[in-house]
């Protein structure tokens, strides 16, 4: 019987397909080697969540022709579980760009230990053109950077290079959720145009794992973990610590990958949301996955 | 069905000015860290000392508290200040201040506060399994 669900092709399938790629073994020694010995009771018996799940046959899964031979890079590839991914589904190599030491010099270890085609480098979303042109790049793996960093500058860079493929997951807010008042159509008629799209600006605590990406503290960013405001004495600096992040809507997600050039070659958003899921939007139901030709 | 999970909270011993007469008569605490069923004891043995306490205990799917107490209600002890805590090996940095401190001679609860003056009980929830529950911790 097909279980069907949060996951497009059923759960079954996704989860026999992740079980027949993945080495156990390997996860357990990433996680050594990242977060150390008090990892191993937590990756003793690990069972993959449905978000994660999700996010594996969105973004590894159905992009297998995106990433099959080519050279990979995971732009904020986090804790290196789908460069991992990509590899075992044929990437050729794999170059995983993150702020935060505590991934990067783990993953190196990992793979260097297991003879894997894998490296990773510190790096922000400003490196991105670099990165492609020497690392010689096909695919390109954005996943979840889109709220905090600045994603045209990385899509008009992406789509200026040699780059074959764009794996993308997104987080984009449905269009009902902001209507247009009457000024909106006044200044329409002025000759602006109509909006095709919005983004919504949020203030936030910079004190989670991703803080290291703000632009204007990241000098600030413990280079190891990434949290940001740790002061001289070694305390976290509440007072000072905010961000703003931002989520676009699909609408204008659609046109700005348009108006930028890429073909769509498929797209689709998150069907159910998943409960009690840690990231906010698996749990909204508000993922896009985009798989994007970079055609000359 | 369980789920193994390890909890590590460092933690510092303050006997604040040890050249001030009225702190020179404080002894230096001990503390436990309990999770679960299992616990990790350690008596502090000189000022400013630092110690990572570790547990791993096997956590039933929902939420559970870590808890670091004293070991003495005795009032003349240094204080004990939180400074992490690693969740499954993972930093998870301001999170800590998601806490509350319950002194031992205080009927009410202080939130967000790291620094035990009083000999008391700090706890905060954790909900297993982690990698599911907490941005940040394992491959979630």
């Amino acid at each position: 019987m097909k279980i069907t669900g949060v996951l497009g092709l059923g759960k079954e399938h996704t989860r026999s397909t992740w079980d027949q790629h993945v080495d156990q073994g390997h996860l357990r020694e990433m996680a050594l080697n990242i977060w150390g010995e008090d990892s191993s009771g937590m990756m003793t018996d690990f069972e993959p969540s449905d978000s994660l799940l999700m996010k594996y046959e969105n973004n590894i899964m159905n992009c297998e022709k995106a990433l099959r031979d080519n050279r990979v890079l995971d732009m904020g590839c986090n804790h290196g579980l789908y460069s991992y991914m990509a590899m075992r589904h044929g990437a050729g190599h794999v170059v995983g760009v993150e702020p935060r030491g505590l991934f990067v010099n783990g993953l190196n270890t990992f793979a260097d230990q297991n003879d894997l085609p894998m490296e990773f480098h510190r790096g922000y979303d400003t490196d991105t053109a670099r990165l492609v042109r020497e690392h010689s790049i096909d695919t390109v793996m954005l996943m979840s950077v889109d709220d905090i960093t600045g994603w045209e500058s990385m899509m008009y860079d992406i789509r200026k290079s040699d780059v074959q493929w764009l794996i993308m997951q997104v987080t984009t807010l449905p269009d009902p959720w902001l209507g247009f008042n009457e000024d909106i159509f006044n200044y329409a008629k002025t000759g602006a145009g109509m909006p095709v799209g919005f983004t919504l600006h949020y203030e936030a605590h910079n004190s989670n794992t991703r803080s290291g990406m703000n632009p204007m503290h990241r000098d600030m960013a413990d280079p190891d973990t990434g949290y940001q405001h740790i002061g001289p004495d070694g305390k976290l600096d509440m007072e000072s610590s905010h961000v703003i992040h931002s989520l676009r809507s699909r609408q204008y997600m659609r046109k700005f990958i348009d108006h930028v050039g890429f073909t769509v070659e498929s797209s689709k958003v998150q069907e159910t949301p998943i409960a009690n899921s840690p990231s906010r939007s698996a749990s909204n139901g508000l993922y896009q996955w985009y798989l994007l030709r970079n055609k000359k | 069905m369980s789920f193994p999970t390890t909890i590590s909270v460092t933690a510092r011993v303050d006997m604040q000015d040890q050249f001030e007469g009225f702190v020179s008569n404080k002894s230096l605490p001990g503390a436990r860290v309990i999770l679960g069923d299992q616990s990790h004891e350690h008596r502090f043995t000189q000022p400013g000392e630092e110690h990572r306490f570790t547990v791993t205990a096997d956590l039933e799917r929902g939420k559970h508290d870590v808890v670091l107490e004293f070991m003495d209600v005795a009032e003349a002890q240094g204080a004990i200040e939180v400074l992490s805590l690693h969740l499954n090996g993972c930093p998870m940095g301001a999170v800590i201040y998601q806490c509350e401190y319950r002194p031992f001679h205080l009927d009410e609860a202080l939130q967000s506060h790291l620094y035990m003056g009083w000999p008391g009980r700090w706890s905060m929830t954790i909900q297993a399994p982690s990698h599911e529950n907490h941005g940040g911790v394992g491959f979630g």
